[in-house]
């Protein structure tokens, strides 16, 4: 008998399986026509158009039929993700507070560290839930959500006008002629931050221009200060150890000798020339010049601003969140703000923008609401709240022009910069792992660099399916 | 009391009976989500609707990724490393908390809170205390006079997984430890004194007596400790996230990528049932082990 | 060497304590400093500042409490059961029953979340305590066979043949027996519930349900770590459970004194 409950317990196991696998199908069809959530939404209700009067208009006023179409959607509270806890993120708070103040909806933010945003949002979407409205968008999961139809079309919400007050990388997260997302924010994420003191201690009066000052400043700035044969303060330092800030790092230096390797003639090619040079010139600095930490390899998020602020290093590369922090701690008389050097004397200066966006869950049952959230964070005022408040770069271009914004202590930096980039595509993630994962053995010296870049090539073109 | 005839229910039916309540309620939450995988995993998700594809991921997984054989490798050099040395410590340890009998409850307890600390936050604040230049571990091996140079303990290609099996160990010890204490307080005090008396040292008492009697525990706190190693994943995600260079990548992080990054859920759930036949696979050989071993004695 | 273990197990706890001691100054100087040297409370008050740190800890309290009664009135019976009985698939549910654990909990996210979706209980500390108890049924049932397996029949036979009903005869005499499995595996579905991460996460996204695990990690923002609060944040995720096994540990002796085992 012990043979036949063993077969009684895979008989209902396979019956659940065949229930679950119909059951799947069917949702899987019918994505567009199924009743409320995932239903197309009908923009005609708002009067969206002409998008760019409201956009560029210094206090927002809500489009008409707005107000209508969110009392008919009975919403009272709209359940936006953010990225990371929102103590950091007063200007979501405040452009949140200006969206409860305009339409009497109350916003639920929840706020999610990067690596657990997917984990909990994708049982949301699979499961067709509306217990989500709004959701953060960057190039990790954008095109993945788009290709998965878990995101609302919003064409309605731009058009060539509105588009032209928008730095031209956004143009990036048009997909297949479409678009599914407003900016939130577009931080530059190579600023040089340095210490006065110590350049100066080692008779340099002023931030590395070139990347040979760059690699002569680290040297003489790498210190055994006690002589205790240990290195207690290093010249340089960069993040290797994350998922992005690896692959984000060789793009930005190879887009400093011109090329852009998420886009060389429309293919994603990491092993050019000038790639390798980068990632010889990064796996030299730590181990031949001995300039950077051996534990670079390591270091993802925080490490290197949590390196800088401790005072152990010289010299790092870190997007502008960095600013904030050093303005509040020990080090704040004692902290310069640059340019990152070009490659050589006039080089070219095209600078990495990381997109963030904001995204309207296919299924939401309060689709208005969370479209008027996002047309608020877009346009002028929530713009200039990101800005001003939190100093993070973003796409809207007269955002910069506001008085508020000419207070940010680092802005006649950020004036300096023309050219930017922002690239989008599908299996990007994929793509950035396999090429840290190569990077990092050349870092400690498995492999030469043009092996690593090889390798990861092979690996691109196979996600690429070049 | 006078004595019951045959009740109604005969001792095999009271035994199954009994058992019910339990298997029907795991049974009912388990059966859903087993099934939801199993039909997931014959799923194709890169194309925008889920197709059908059969056993090609499975297929897939075993003949056309080396990256699944490479991680399978490091995912057993984690388990085989952190299980090893937790197993012995946790063994020490327990027999030394069964030998001492002052502040018994004291030490127990010290030796146990490791445990209470929620799993991301344990491997954070090792990702901190291992960094090279602002980690303590560092700081305090540097003051002690044992090394010269601060070691870059998440960055080196070989040695890092062992680094990483022993913060697992960390973890897994006090568990161990727990089955393994219980375990001991069902040998009789009488066998240890009469094997003394006998004139036995304390390491034939331990292979003679302690060791047989404790199997069962053993193997069960070795059994579940290596099923909970072979998919704990917020180790090695929180600290070097696979690296250096998929040095310390394994199945379940391979799995988490393919899942959540790269949305393949069809080939993460092929690659979680491989994951489970291979647990179950493990399990069995330890249970064989320790039966072969009984036979001897 | 119990000495060197422990201070192995306890410094990074002690670490986690100090540097929720220690003011943003210390945390972020040159060197790593071994005790604070200015001690202060502050990340200790800013966490619970805007933050349902007493929600989280009366959830936390709440599932694990729960999961454990839970798992003590299904799961010893059951053993119980599974260990002295001899029924027709015995050995297949057992079997089944560890199997079904096996599964990576990170690949049974979406399912889970389907089945409480359609339950109703999204976001509910009910729903915790079912996947807790899914979780940690099945080794509590299976430690406890173990346990039960160690305790003689002969005694179980000799309290029949006097005259006891089963009930009476697991009751009186092998539950007693047995307290130490119970109690350590009692502490195991405890503690492992309290730790849980990732169907917390998932299902329980408000502070309606949400554990101090998850609660912990408030403090990744987008771009760093709040390494103080961070600190603070985990001794007080940790204190309840260490409380906790102050309490319990001495169930997993207290067999020894029942006396029965003697010849």
């Amino acid at each position: 008998m012990g043979k036949r409950l063993t077969l009684v317990v895979l008989i209902v196991l396979a019956a659940s399986m065949l229930a679950f696998g119909s059951g799947q199908k069917a949702a899987g069809e019918d994505g567009a026509s199924a009743a409320a959530p995932g239903q197309a939404y009908d923009q005609t209700k708002v009067a969206w158009s002409p998008n760019v009067d409201r956009v560029i208009a210094k206090e927002y006023k809500l489009p008409e039929g707005a107000e209508e179409a969110i009392a008919a959607e009975g919403t009272e509270k709209i359940i936006v993700y953010n990225w990371g806890d929102l103590s950091w993120d007063p200007a979501t708070l405040l452009n949140g507070s200006l969206f409860t103040r305009l339409t009497n909806v109350q916003v639920q933010f929840v706020g999610t560290p990067d690596e657990q945003m997917t984990p909990k949002l994708q049982p949301l979407f699979i499961a067709k839930s509306d217990a989500v409205d709004v959701v953060p968008l960057d190039e990790t999961n954008y095109a993945n959500y788009v290709h998965r139809g878990w995101l609302e079309q919003v064409d309605f919400l731009w058009d060539a006008e509105t588009m032209a007050e928008y730095h031209t990388g956004l143009k990036s997260t048009v997909i297949d002629g479409h678009y599914y997302s407003v900016p939130q924010v577009g931080r530059i994420i190579d600023i040089l931050y340095y210490r006065p003191s110590m350049l100066k201690a080692a008779g340099f009066d002023g931030p590395p221009e070139t990347w040979d000052e760059l690699l002569r400043i680290a040297k003489a700035t790498t210190v055994d200060k006690n002589g205790d044969g240990s290195i207690d303060q290093w010249g340089f330092a960069f993040k290797a150890g994350g998922v992005l800030d690896g692959a984000q790092l060789i793009k930005a230096a190879s887009l400093l000798l011109g090329v852009n390797p998420d886009d060389v003639n429309g293919k994603v090619k990491f092993n050019t020339p000038e790639s390798i040079q980068v990632v010889q010139m990064f796996a030299d600095m730590r181990n031949r010049d001995k300039v950077v930490p051996p534990g670079v390899t390591a270091y993802q998020h925080g490490d290197v601003a949590d390196f800088f602020l401790s005072g152990n290093v010289a010299m790092v590369i870190d997007p502008t969140y960095l600013y904030a922090r050093c303005v509040e701690s020990d080090i704040s008389n004692d902290f310069g703000v640059a340019l990152q050097p070009a490659a050589r004397p006039g080089g070219p200066m095209t600078q990495i923008q990381h997109w963030n966006g904001w995204g309207l869950s296919k299924f939401s049952r309060n689709k208005t609401a969370g479209l008027i959230f996002m047309d608020i964070y877009r346009s002028y005022r929530g713009q200039v709240n990101e800005f001003a408040i939190e100093n993070n770069e973003v796409f809207l271009k007269r955002a910069y022009e506001d008085p508020q914004s000419k207070l940010v202590g680092y802005s006649d930096v950020l004036a300096k910069i023309n050219d930017t980039v922002v690239d989008i595509y599908l299996g990007q993630g994929e793509v950035y792992k396999a090429v840290i994962a190569e990077f990092q053995k050349a870092l400690v010296g498995q492999k030469s660099a043009k092996e690593a870049m090889d390798d990861a090539q092979t690996r691109i073109d196979k996600i690429m399916k070049y | 009391m006078s004595r019951r005839g045959q009740s109604l229910v005969n001792d095999s039916l009271f035994g199954f009976l009994i058992v019910l309540p339990s298997v029907l309620l795991l049974f009912l939450l388990v059966l859903f989500p087993v099934g939801y995988v199993l039909v997931l995993s014959t799923q194709d998700w890169t194309a925008t609707t889920p197709a059908f594809t059969g056993l090609s991921n499975y297929v897939k997984l075993l003949t056309d990724d080396p990256l699944f054989w490479e991680f399978f490798m490091h995912s057993i050099e984690y388990v085989v490393l952190a299980i090893g040395s937790a197993t012995i410590v946790g063994l020490l340890v327990a027999l030394s908390l069964n030998a001492i009998n002052k502040f018994q409850g004291t030490l127990r307890t010290f030796a146990l809170w490791c445990w209470a600390v929620p799993p991301v936050i344990a491997s954070l604040m090792w990702k901190w205390m291992l960094n090279d230049t602002s980690g303590v571990m560092n700081e305090l091996l540097l003051r002690a006079g044992l090394i010269s140079q601060p070691i870059a303990w998440l960055s080196l290609p070989v040695w890092t997984m062992v680094v990483l099996s022993q913060v697992h160990a960390w973890t897994a010890i006090p568990f161990i430890t727990v089955i393994l204490l219980a375990g001991l307080q069902t040998v009789p005090v009488e066998l240890h004194e009469v094997a003394a008396i006998d004139g036995a040292n304390a390491l034939q008492r331990f292979r003679r007596i302690t060791y047989p009697l404790l199997k069962p525990s053993m193997l069960t706190a070795v059994m579940l400790s290596v099923i909970f190693a072979f998919r704990h994943i917020d180790i090695v995600f929180t600290l070097t996230k696979g690296g250096p260079g998929e040095a310390t990548e394994l199945l379940v992080t391979y799995l988490y990528s393919n899942a959540f990054d790269y949305l393949r859920l069809g080939y993460a759930a092929a690659l979680s049932v491989i994951m489970v036949i291979v647990s179950v696979l493990i399990v069995m050989l330890l249970i064989n082990v320790v039966r072969a071993e009984r036979v001897e004695y | 060497m119990l000495v060197l273990y422990l201070l192995f197990a306890l410094f990074p706890i002690y670490w986690m304590f100090i540097t929720g001691l220690k003011t943003d100054s210390e945390i972020y100087s040159p060197q790593p400093t071994v005790y604070p040297h200015n001690p202060t409370f502050e990340n200790y008050v800013s966490i619970y500042e805007g933050r349902p740190y007493t929600q989280y800890t009366i959830n936390s309290i709440v599932i694990s409490v729960g999961t454990t009664l839970v798992c003590i009135a299904f799961g010893t019976i059951a053993a119980y059961g599974f260990s002295r009985f001899r029924f027709p698939g015995n050995r297949t549910l057992r079997y089944t029953l560890l199997v079904s654990r096996i599964f990576p909990p990170i690949s049974l996210i979406v399912p889970f979340f389907l089945i409480i979706g359609a339950l109703r209980l999204y976001d509910t500390k009910l729903a915790q305590i079912i996947i807790n108890t899914y979780m940690w049924l099945p080794f509590f049932i299976w430690i406890n066979i173990g346990f039960f397996d160690s305790i003689p029949r002969e005694l179980d036979e000799s309290a029949r043949i006097d005259g006891a009903t089963r009930f009476q005869s697991f009751f009186r005499i092998s539950l007693p027996l047995a307290v130490p499995g119970i109690g350590a595996a009692s502490i195991i579905a405890f503690l492992e519930t309290w730790k849980e991460f990732i169907y917390n996460l998932v299902l329980a996204p408000t502070p309606n349900a949400k554990n101090l695990s998850v609660g912990a990690s408030d403090f990744i923002a987008d771009m760093f770590i709040s390494w103080g609060e961070m600190g603070a944040g985990a001794m007080i995720a940790a204190i309840p459970a260490f409380v906790f096994v102050i309490f319990f540990q001495r169930y997993i002796v207290q067999g020894l004194s029942s006396g029965a085992v003697k010849g």
